[in-house]
């Protein structure tokens, strides 16, 4: 049994503007002291998802449908008690926003003995020996006298070490990082990621990483889901996701990557941005972006399939796709290639997207390009 | 791709010299009053040429002083001290004529507001930097009445023409910035900045906001215009990979200086200055069998309030120069250092270690303080906090550490201080690196890179009277 089983997950929004299909139909499963990557732009549902798991989502946000099963338990239907118990306890999440995470009026220790005392049931002393410990653990130097310190008086850097530690204070069976080091410096996030790995291998911890940095995934993650428009398009082991990946949207984001060493003059792009999640487009939602996108790629919704077989995805499948071209509604086919380039110490990997020659369908988004219109 | 500029006789568009900019960071009049002020020296003396036609990259981490070195070439802050050349256009009976030197920091403010038309700026956040309150047409507008560019009719076909420049629809006019997506409104800015036909753009950060595929697009957006229009950028970001792509030449920059400047092929391939190195190594590629020798960098970036003596990145670099005395492991080597720099700092001895879990026998949550522990087992936390083996190579260098680590048991932090500042102190602490030139256009800011450096040993000649010069800031 996984540890994490999300299935049929969706959640809408009810704003003014209309309804908001944040969350559509979406599954995945996490296994124990697995490293689980979701990946895609702003507004591909990625957050969303995780305060779902959290069970966070606030009004006017609704979970409409759909089981999350931890640990084969529905945390859905259970009550808010229950979920305080598992909150913070089994599942932990550090976010993205370090500083507004802390509360800026309670010390940094604080905050972290108030985590054990509630799960752990520890006295005032013995949490904030383990609140010492953690921090020290996390990579905080001066551990004893930081641990009354305020949140201002840590560094950006510091401040996601402490969140860290508080997520790891209950010692969590799932942890839930979104953009954990988006707001960093490289030479801090790498220290982070690090630490965030072999903590995790140490406590035998799932990791649940939201990002939008390619680099990052393949850096940390066993396994990878590319969401689109609240939808997942991709789903597959790392490195079959980078050497061999199967949905064009999954080959526009890698390309897209400015490389060190690159020799391409422009980058490759996907034109145009994220639809508005209100007013899907019809058929692919991702159609309006795709290169390679043909008529039928706006009447019929591609289903999750084995790119090899086409048959629809099941639990087994390791690599699944969501593109017509796999159940053979595809005429043309999709014309990019995958290049891996073998320099002498490290491999590369290129990712080519070529323009097919016509294109059926007219690309009408308002930003329409990497290319401009002249 | 803009041809990579090689520097010959011609001049700069744009020139920095010395440029410094200190903020007072005094907590107002009563601490002014007492003496108690502080500067934070977030620019100082940076040296900068920008040519014709090219993107240089600037690039460093948080706090480094990017964002006002971009504002003090523009004069958006005072600068403290130093010069801005940049080389205005003249024009007699509406023909060009040449162009003449105006040194930014001294022109008044009428003469600095018609350089505006030249020298233009695109800001990191695109949400904060729009008027939400003014139209897209306004907000573009805006440049065009302040400067007397168009009026009437002629400005609405220019609001046009710059909106669909930027590859947005003419036809958004009316639209408020809400409306737009994070990389439509950064297009907005750059439609804002090209109004005004400038030479110079200065891009703070323009991408670090936006998803890969956006960036992606405002990328290929700026070189397009850049070719295009002939503008050059001076392009601030903290992705090197960001920068390498764009830059002809590239600058990084460390606790208010420049570490290396170079062409971008030369910054990225050996000599490096250490700094660029790690950063370099930090990146994380997006190929999951990657294997990166990643160097760590310990600590953070110092407070600009005291940077550090010397080099300013002494206190971090892996590659620091051992004292000629010794001949030390370069890892061990840093971490006798690492301990000398925190001896220095700590008040007390335990923000100098802090006991292991393991080691208290009784149970896990009573924690025993350092001072507690007996000789043997004081002397082996502190080493194995700092890495450092159960003795040193170096006899002599064994020598003083296992001294100094006996005067921190009998609780005296400012012997040990003293003891190990005599003991094992690094030509980078005392010497404060020059720009060497190690190529046509490429100078590394390193005692490494220094004539006096023979490859192992720093030979200071006459050390303690040559030093006083080397600390004077001069640099050219």
């Amino acid at each position: 049994m996984s540890l994490l089983e999300v299935n049929d997950l969706t959640v809408k929004f009810y704003t003014e503007e209309g309804v908001v299909n944040a969350v559509d139909n979406l599954s995945f499963s996490i296994d124990r002291g697995e490293k689980f990557g979701v990946v895609g732009e702003s507004g591909a549902g990625k957050s969303v998802t995780a305060l779902s798991v959290m069970r966070l989502i606030e009004s006017p946000g609704h979970i409409e449908s759909g089981e999350v099963l931890f640990n084969g338990e529905n945390l859905l239907e259970m009550s808010d008690e229950e979920i305080r118990s598992i909150r913070g306890n089994e599942i932990a999440m550090v976010f993205q926003d370090a500083q507004t995470a802390l509360n800026p009026v309670y010390t940094v220790g604080e905050q972290i003995s108030e985590t054990i005392r509630h799960h752990l049931g520890y006295d005032e002393t013995e949490a904030k020996e383990r609140s010492i410990q953690l921090l020290d653990t996390v990579g905080i130097p001066d551990a004893e006298s930081r641990f009354s310190d305020y949140p201002h008086e840590f560094s950006g850097g510091m401040q996601q070490r402490a969140i860290i530690a508080m997520a790891l204070s209950c010692d969590p069976d799932l942890l839930i990082c979104d953009e954990p080091t988006t707001a960093l410096d490289v030479t801090i996030e790498t220290k982070i990621l690090q630490e965030i790995e072999t903590l995790a291998d140490e406590f035998d911890t799932a990791i649940q990483l939201i990002t939008h940095d390619l680099g990052v995934v393949a850096d940390v993650c066993d396994r990878v889901m590319v969401m689109y428009a609240g939808k997942p398009v991709e789903k597959a082991p790392v490195e079959e996701l980078y050497y061999d990946p199967k949905h064009p949207y999954t080959v526009g984001l890698m390309s897209s990557i400015p490389r060190i060493g690159d020799e391409r003059e422009r980058l490759q792009t996907i034109p145009g941005t994220m639809p508005d999640l209100v007013d899907l487009p019809s058929g692919c939602s991702f159609h309006p972006r795709c290169p390679y996108a043909e008529e039928s790629c706006t009447r019929s919704e591609p289903a999750l399939v084995d790119p090899e077989t086409g048959a629809v995805a099941t639990d087994d499948d390791e690599h699944v796709a969501a593109c017509l071209e796999y159940t053979g509604e595809l005429t043309d086919g999709l014309g990019y290639e995958v290049t891996v380039r073998d320099s002498s110490d490290d491999a590369e990997v290129e990712t080519v997207a070529g323009a097919k020659a016509s294109s059926a369908v007219d690309t009408d988004v308002p930003d329409a390009g990497g290319d401009r219109r002249d | 791709m803009p041809e990579v500029i090689v520097v010959t006789d011609e001049t700069p568009l744009l020139r920095a010299e010395n440029l410094t900019k200190y903020y007072d960071s005094s907590g107002g009049f009563l601490d002014s009053l007492l003496g108690n002020s502080q500067d934070v020296k977030a620019v100082d003396g940076v040296d900068l040429e920008l040519y014709e036609g090219e993107t240089l990259g600037v690039v460093g981490e948080s706090g480094c002083g990017k964002s006002t070195l971009a504002r003090a070439l523009l004069r958006l802050v005072e600068p403290t001290d130093g010069s801005v050349y940049f080389q205005q256009r003249v024009e007699e009976d509406g023909e060009p004529a040449g162009r003449r030197e105006v040194d930014l920091t001294t022109v008044s403010s009428d003469d600095l507001r018609d350089l505006r038309t030249d020298l233009q700026y695109i800001f990191q956040d695109p949400f904060s930097s729009l008027n939400p309150r003014l139209t897209v047409g306004d907000i573009i507008g805006e440049p065009l009445d302040i400067h007397d560019i168009a009026t009437g009719d002629e400005r609405t076909e220019r609001i046009y023409e710059l909106l669909e420049t930027v590859g947005l629809n003419p036809s958004h006019t009316h639209r408020y910035p809400h409306e737009f997506s994070g990389g439509q409104r950064q297009r907005i800015g750059i439609a804002r900045a090209l109004a005004v036909d400038p030479e110079v753009i200065v891009c703070d950060e323009p991408v670090s906001a936006l998803d890969v595929s956006v960036q992606a697009q405002i990328l290929n957006l700026l070189e397009d215009l850049q070719d295009e229009l002939g503008l050059s950028y001076i392009f601030i970001a903290h992705d090197l990979s960001v920068v390498e792509h764009i830059s002809d030449r590239i600058a990084v920059m460390y606790l208010g200086e420049f570490a290396e400047v170079g062409s971008t092929d030369e910054v990225f391939s050996p000599p490096y200055h250490p700094y660029t190195e790690a950063l370099l190594s930090a990146i994380p590629e997006p190929d999951p069998l990657w294997e990166g020798d990643q160097i760590f960098l310990p600590g953070t970036v110092p407070s600009p309030l005291d940077p550090p003596s010397g080099c300013r990145f002494h206190t971090r670099c892996p590659q620091i120069i051992q004292p000629a005395a010794y001949d030390l492991e370069q890892d061990v080597w840093r971490s006798v250092v690492d301990l000398k720099l925190r001896v220095k700092d700590a008040e007390t001895l335990e923000s100098i270690a802090t006991v292991p879990d393991e080691t208290p026998a009784d149970d896990a949550t009573s924690r025993t303080s350092i001072r507690e522990l007996p000789s043997a087992q004081f002397e082996s936390v502190i080493r194995s906090e700092y890495d450092l083996p159960t003795e040193l190579s170096d006899s002599s260098a064994e020598r003083a550490l296992s001294q100094a680590i006996d005067e921190l048991y009998e609780d005296n932090v400012t012997g040990a201080t003293a003891r190990l500042d005599d003991a094992f102190t690094s030509p980078c602490e005392k010497h404060h690196p020059e720009p060497a030139q190690t190529g046509t256009n490429h100078r590394i800011a390193c005692l490494l890179q220094d004539e006096r450096y023979d490859g192992d040993r720093f030979e200071a000649v006459d050390a303690d009277s040559g030093s006083g010069s080397d600390n004077a800031v001069a640099d050219d």
